[in-house]
């Protein structure tokens, strides 16, 4: 066992933790936080994707104590009173189907449009390409990033 | 949950060296970016090392600089979304970028190293598997076993032992640049070119010793603007190239043709052809035959090994095409 | 125009602000109590008798609490009651690679995990049977010896409708092929999941990943020899299922068992590769197909022989043989139509229902065939569907009723959208564009199990605080079924759905369903919503009328729901007619925005407050509650197998697909899909087009990439990296047309969206692979490879 001190949704966790747990386990887990979701758990669908220091990653793949002093940011703290405007896009342009996936596509949008305000189709794509979603099609998901960056541009920011 | 092992995470080489000291060889992994090792190990349990080393803080291992004589030097350390987005590697050998930016997917790019995917472990349809897969058929030879499922003659002490396929897609783009690899090991630094770094083998893979980890790559910038990389894989996201290919094409007082293709034999295979006499359909035509004839696909990936072979010489055709190549 | 407020409204479902938040409990994200874990030890072989299982090991771990074998359970399980023949583990030999054993409980997974590792089984390899074709001939050892039956013949069905000899005579082109097809998985996202809370009096509550809340609840009793009400099945949030979820499970029914056993809750949630090892995904598939065509007379005559591959066990696999003929009798009226399917036992995962089921493949057949016949007869390809096409309200020749059809519009508008006429047989090689229609049932009309109770059952109260809960068992796992329902409340209740609480797939608070499978959520359970609030609506219009102080309006006697012809012996639910787009309550009020208006007489113009008038109402009567029912009408004909793919309405589908074809490597891209689905009135436009993009991924993913890979009975690609489904950048630009119809018997006049869409995707893809390169590949998927050499051979160059 080692001790981390690592930050989550701006909360500063010190932790004992087993080198062999990853980011995965130690969010569901340790800390019951159990919207990042496992779908493969070995770095296939993206279901389990999380910002670590504000970029999506696979919680399944990384070992939790490499991310010692880094800070993760999950769905749990994207919106803490109101919906993020990629929230609310997925929301209305009925991006959300089964939801196993949403979590992971949620951060995956608000990273891109927190480096992209303005993204091509093309951008959105790839940003969606590493997670797998069975239900959607992702039509409804670029959608609705581009809904979202539309928002943010006219001043609805998070 | 994986099985419990030590984690060690050296601040500087020197510490390394210290830390190496005192571990006996194989019982000890290094990981950068963690994605191939870790899913590695996930369906690999009998390969648990007792002890995991973290590169990640090794400051000697980042950056991006150019160096004398046109040449690049990326640290071991750089991810893949880093230079996917470098101004320095876009502006000097964007194929680099455009490459490393079509590696698995977004998420992997912004942990995996460039290092990580050079050093990539060769996979199979009955290596990367499941414990539970691996009673059904019996372990490989990579997985410890004593078979091999694809060529069911290799026997211990054949040369290849496992035909586990190569596929990284960075490792046949720097090959063309004549990529040089700084190692540092116990024994300190040394360099070896990219050329001579692969094995034929699927298990030893490389030329790395034991306790050797690639500090930084080197890259010749001169002909950079004249190598494109190519893949086919069945989605245009996640997936390792079935086929990939790499061709440096240079029209000077000769003419100079390099291929190198990934994603069907144990290594990367480099073809060069020069020709005075700039006969570039015989060379194009020789460079073909080549590949097709060192092709030794087997039934390792989604598409079937016939297909894979005819696509090299396809592959080479598309990339002469974006480089410019006539036809006629 | 309608008048309607919520119905044909884009409205984001009910549940989708917990689900983009991350709060949204699926099955493992419960925390029960102290829960054990659950591990299942599974066959590594395809074929054995079990001659040793020793279990005293992994019990005398520290930490392990309890352990079954198939000895622990008296029955089998299976989805339907014809044919329960899958032990909740293995008892005396295994069937398939990756089939249950063993099963440990233990204070942690890593002793769960070692004390698996502990069990001793030994083996007796069998030879297996892993070909459909030799599970035909006589065996030693069929994979199901308590049949009796000499071979692996699970269940032949065949059917003939017409005189096939005089049909084929009177054709002006006959055409015929074989077709095949890999097996396929569902690839939902979520694992699956179950977890047991276990009180003192061993009353169970299973939280479960399952499509089908009831049918798990009747498995759970039967298995565990437990009086149904000891027993309480949540469906918590689910991660998608296609019919994967769709059965009950063994593992579901070791988890309570092993709860039962240890008196302590249990968690189990099964990886990725398990996941595929129990999902019983879509047959493989054997087709060979003969059609003919007239150009006048239409289909002449169709027939096909299939033989499905069904895997080690049963599952859905008697519905899906007669699927594979009977729902050929659409979109096109075919008088001579024969069929005989045959579904095999083999050492493989049992194979079920897959969105779709059983009518996709053999859709993919006949569409091509019919492509095939209208090139050799000259004739435009959807021009000719546009003329043969079923009118509404008629018989299809094996007795189908089709109520309402707007097929013919809808192909109509996608040429004109996709601008059929000037592509087709015009775009330069490599680029082309195919068609294909299909049709799906709108829930089977033949309950699984042969009782009188209403198939849906739906229950609304009404308290003080003038609230609205929906109770319904019918199970939301993506699709939007909670939002349907709730929307249908609202309309009638005219109020907001913010004033709706859905509580749904919970055996002990909910009325039964039948569950969400054949495409039936909808309009069962959407009738039985709909009849459900109409009563509530009457509670209340005769409190708005002692608040006004008028006498409550004579209802007209509702008429019985016959559509068009026969409804049969039972009677309706009261008020099953569809009541028009402008729907008429004869109650002389209206219900908007949580205002209550009396229209005429006295009161004419007074408007009470919704929330005014329920106060009154429970005042009187204490909570309101009402409930509504939905069962099916007594349908089709007396023949055996008459009710095999009857339903109470039927949906149809066009696709206009564009595809690019790369002549060097093979690689199909397709462009452009312009779809038009006639699903009667969309209630939830959104959740419709929602449906209809998820199909075309499905249906992409069949027709290019998709399959399960076999060695030696083992998948070699259970993983979501090597099993390929689409990613974003595979979706196609779509164009959609869905406002087609209405169904008189529908509630508010709408069908089905969910599973008719997939079917024609794969052969338009397969018709516009031919416009584009002349091909045409018989082999499902189109991956490149086949693409290419079939190219090849095509050009003479055979490599």
């Amino acid at each position: 066992m080692k001790v981390i001190t690592l930050k989550v949704n701006g909360h500063c966790f010190v932790k004992a933790v087993c080198p062999s747990m990853t980011l995965l386990e130690f969010l569901r887990e340790e800390l019951h936080l159990t919207g990042t979701k496992r779908g493969c758990d070995v770095g296939d669908c993206g279901c389990c994707t999380v910002l670590l220091d504000g970029k999506p990653i696979l919680s399944c793949l990384l070992p939790v104590i490499e991310a010692e002093g880094c800070e993760v940011v999950t769905i749990e703290g994207i919106s803490e009173c109101r919906l993020h405007p990629v929230q609310e896009a997925m929301v209305e342009q009925g991006a959300i189907q089964c939801g196993f996936c949403t979590p992971a596509m949620v951060l995956n949008g608000v990273h891109l449009l927190g480096t992209h305000p303005r993204p091509t189709v093309d951008q959105v794509k790839e940003c969606v390409s590493g997670t797998l979603c069975r239900c959607t099609g992702y039509t409804k998901i670029e959608t609705a990033f581009l809904e979202a960056a539309k928002k943010m541009e006219h001043g609805d920011n998070p | 949950m994986m099985p419990s092992f030590a984690y060690e995470r050296p601040r500087s080489l020197e510490e390394l060296g210290k830390l190496l000291e005192n571990l006996e060889a194989g019982s000890f992994l290094f990981s950068a970016g963690a994605t191939d090792v870790i899913s590695g190990l996930k369906s690999h349990p009998q390969s648990y090392p007792k002890t995991l080393i973290s590169l990640t803080a090794l400051s000697e291992l980042k950056g991006v600089r150019l160096l004398e004589k046109n040449r690049l030097s990326i640290g071991a350390l750089t991810k893949l979304s880093e230079i996917a987005e470098n101004a320095l590697i876009l502006k000097q050998a964007a194929v680099v970028a455009q490459t490393a930016a079509k590696i698995a997917s977004p998420q992997i790019r912004n942990r995996a190293t460039i290092a990580g995917n050079i050093l990539v472990n060769n996979r199979c349809s009955y290596f990367n598997q499941s414990r539970h897969n691996r009673l059904v058929h019996q372990f490989c030879f990579k997985a410890g076993g004593d078979i091999c499922h694809l060529i069911p003659a290799a026997r211990e002490g054949h040369s290849p032992l496992c035909r586990a396929r190569f596929v990284s897609d960075l490792a046949p783009v720097l090959l063309l640049l004549r990529a040089t690899l700084q190692l540092w090991g116990p024994d300190g630094y040394r360099k070896i070119s990219l050329e001579d770094f692969y094995t034929p083998d699927g298990i030893r893979r490389n030329n790395l010793k034991s306790g050797e980890i690639i500090t930084a790559i080197e890259t010749d910038l001169s002909c950079a603007k004249n190598v494109t990389y190519e893949k086919l894989r069945i989605r245009n996201t996640l997936d390792f190239p079935s086929v990939g290919v790499a061709v440096m094409l240079n029209v000077t007082e000769s003419m100079e043709l390099a291929v190198c293709y990934t994603g069907v034999n144990t290594h990367p295979v480099l073809i060069k052809l020069s020709d005075d006499r700039k006969n570039g359909k015989a060379m194009i035509q020789a460079a073909c035959d080549q590949a097709k004839k060192s092709a030794q696909p087997l039934r390792q990936d989604h598409f079937p090994p016939s297909y894979r072979k005819e696509m090299i010489a396809v592959l080479i055709h598309q990339n002469l095409q974006k480089l410019g190549w006539k036809n006629d | 125009m309608s008048s309607y407020t919520v119905i044909g409204k884009p409205t984001p479902m009910v549940g989708s602000r917990e689900k983009v938040t991350g709060k949204a409990k699926f099955t493992d994200d419960i925390r029960v109590a102290n829960p054990l874990i659950v591990g299942l030890l599974r066959s590594p072989l395809a074929s054995a008798k079990i001659s040793r299982l020793d279990l005293s090991a992994a019990l005398a771990l520290e930490g392990v609490r309890a352990g079954v074998t198939g000895k622990d359970f008296d029955s089998t399980i299976g989805v339907l009651p014809i044919s329960r023949d899958e032990p909740p583990l293995a008892r005396d030999c295994v069937r398939y690679v990756g089939e249950p054993v063993a099963a440990i409980a233990a204070e942690s997974s890593s002793l769960c995990r070692q004390a698996l590792e502990l069990i001793r089984v030994e083996y007796d390899p069998i030879e297996p049977c892993l070909d459909s074709r030799k599970a035909l001939k006589e065996t030693s050892h069929p994979i199901h010896p308590e049949l009796k039956k000499p071979s692996n013949l699970h269940k032949s069905v065949t059917q003939q409708f017409g005189n096939l000899e005089k049909g084929f005579a009177s054709a002006q082109a006959v055409v015929e092929g074989s077709f095949d097809f890999a097996p396929l998985t569902h690839a939902f996202t979520e694992p699956f999941a179950t977890q047991v809370e276990i009180d003192t009096d061993s009353n169970l509550t299973v939280y479960s990943a399952t499509q089908v809340p009831h049918y798990l609840h009747l498995a759970l009793s039967g298995a565990l020899q437990l009086p149904l009400h000891k027993i309480r099945v949540v469906k918590p949030y689910l991660g998608g299922g296609f019919g994967g979820k769709s059965d009950p499970l063994p593992h579901e029914i070791v988890a309570a068992r092993l709860a039962l056993i240890s008196g302590r809750n249990v968690r189990l949630l099964l990886d990725r590769e398990e996941t595929f090892f129990t999902s019983h995904g879509r047959h493989p598939t054997q087709i060979g197909m003969r059609l003919g065509l007239h150009s006048k007379k239409g289909i002449t005559a169709l027939s096909g022989e299939m033989l499905i591959d069904g895997g080690a066990y049963a599952s859905y696999g008697v519905v899906t043989s007669y699927y594979n003929g009977v729902l050929l009798q659409g979109p096109y009226p075919i008088p001579n139509l024969s069929f005989h399917c045959d579904r095999v036992y083999t050492n493989k995962l049992t194979c079920g229902a897959m969105r779709g089921h059983g009518g996709v493949n053999p859709r993919f057949a006949s569409e091509v065939l019919l492509d095939m016949a209208c090139e050799k007869l000259q004739l435009d390809p959807c021009e000719t569907r546009l003329r043969l096409i079923h009118k509404a309200e008629t018989l299809t020749v094996n007795q189908f009723r089709i109520t309402s059809c707007g097929l013919k519009e809808g192909l109509a508008t996608a040429m004109e959208r996709s601008r059929w006429k000037e592509k087709v047989k015009k775009l330069p090689f490599g680029r082309g564009i195919g068609v294909a229609c299909g049709f799906f049932i709108s829930g089977s009309a033949l309950p699984i199990h042969w009782n009188k109770i209403p198939q849906s059952t739906v229950r609304l109260t009404i308290d003080f605080d003038g609230a609205v809960t929906v109770y319904s068992g019918a199970s939301d796992i993506g699709q939007g079924s909670d939002t349907v329902l709730a929307q249908m409340v609202a309309e009638v209740l005219g109020i907001s759905l913010s004033h709706i609480k859905v509580i749904s797939a919970d055996t002990r608070l909910c009325p039964v369903d039948l569950g969400s499978y054949s495409s039936r959520v909808t309009f069962m359970a959407g009738n039985a919503a709909r009849n459900a609030a109409i009563r509530m609506r009457k509670g209340l219009v005769a409190a708005a009328c002692g608040i006004l102080e008028i006498k409550p309006p004579r209802y007209r006697n509702p008429k019985p729901a016959e559509s068009f012809f026969r409804q049969g012996g039972r009677k309706p639910d009261f008020d099953s007619a569809y009541l028009g787009p402008n729907p008429d309550y004869s109650d002389g009020f209206l219900f908007q925005d949580a205002k209550i208006s009396a229209l005429s007489g006295k009161a004419k113009g007074k408007q009470l407050d919704y929330f005014e008038v329920v106060k009154t109402a429970v005042e009187d009567h204490g909570t309101l509650q009402t409930q509504g029912i939905y069962l099916s009408p007594k349908l089709g004909g007396t023949f055996k197998g008459a009710g095999a793919g009857l339903s109470p309405s039927y949906s149809f589908t066009a696709f206009i697909t564009e595809v690019t074809v790369n002549p060097q490597t093979g690689f199909i891209k397709v462009d452009k899909v312009t779809c038009a689905h006639d699903c009667g009135q969309p209630l939830n436009p959104m959740a419709v087009e929602g449906q209809i993009e998820g199909s075309i991924h499905m249906g992409l993913g069949q027709a290019l990439m998709e399959g399960l890979d076999y060695v030696n009975g083992a998948v070699q690609n259970a993983s979501f990296l090597e099993y390929k489904i689409p990613s974003a950048f595979e979706q196609p630009e779509i164009e959609m047309i869905y406002d087609l119809s209405r169904d008189n018997e529908g509630p508010f006049g709408a069908k089905e969206a969910g599973e008719g869409v997939l079917a024609p995707i794969i052969p338009s893809v397969a018709n516009a692979i031919y416009d584009a390169v002349g091909i045409r590949l018989c082999s499902v998927p189109m991956t490149p490879d086949k693409v290419l050499a079939a190219l090849n051979a095509k050009r003479g160059n055979h490599t």
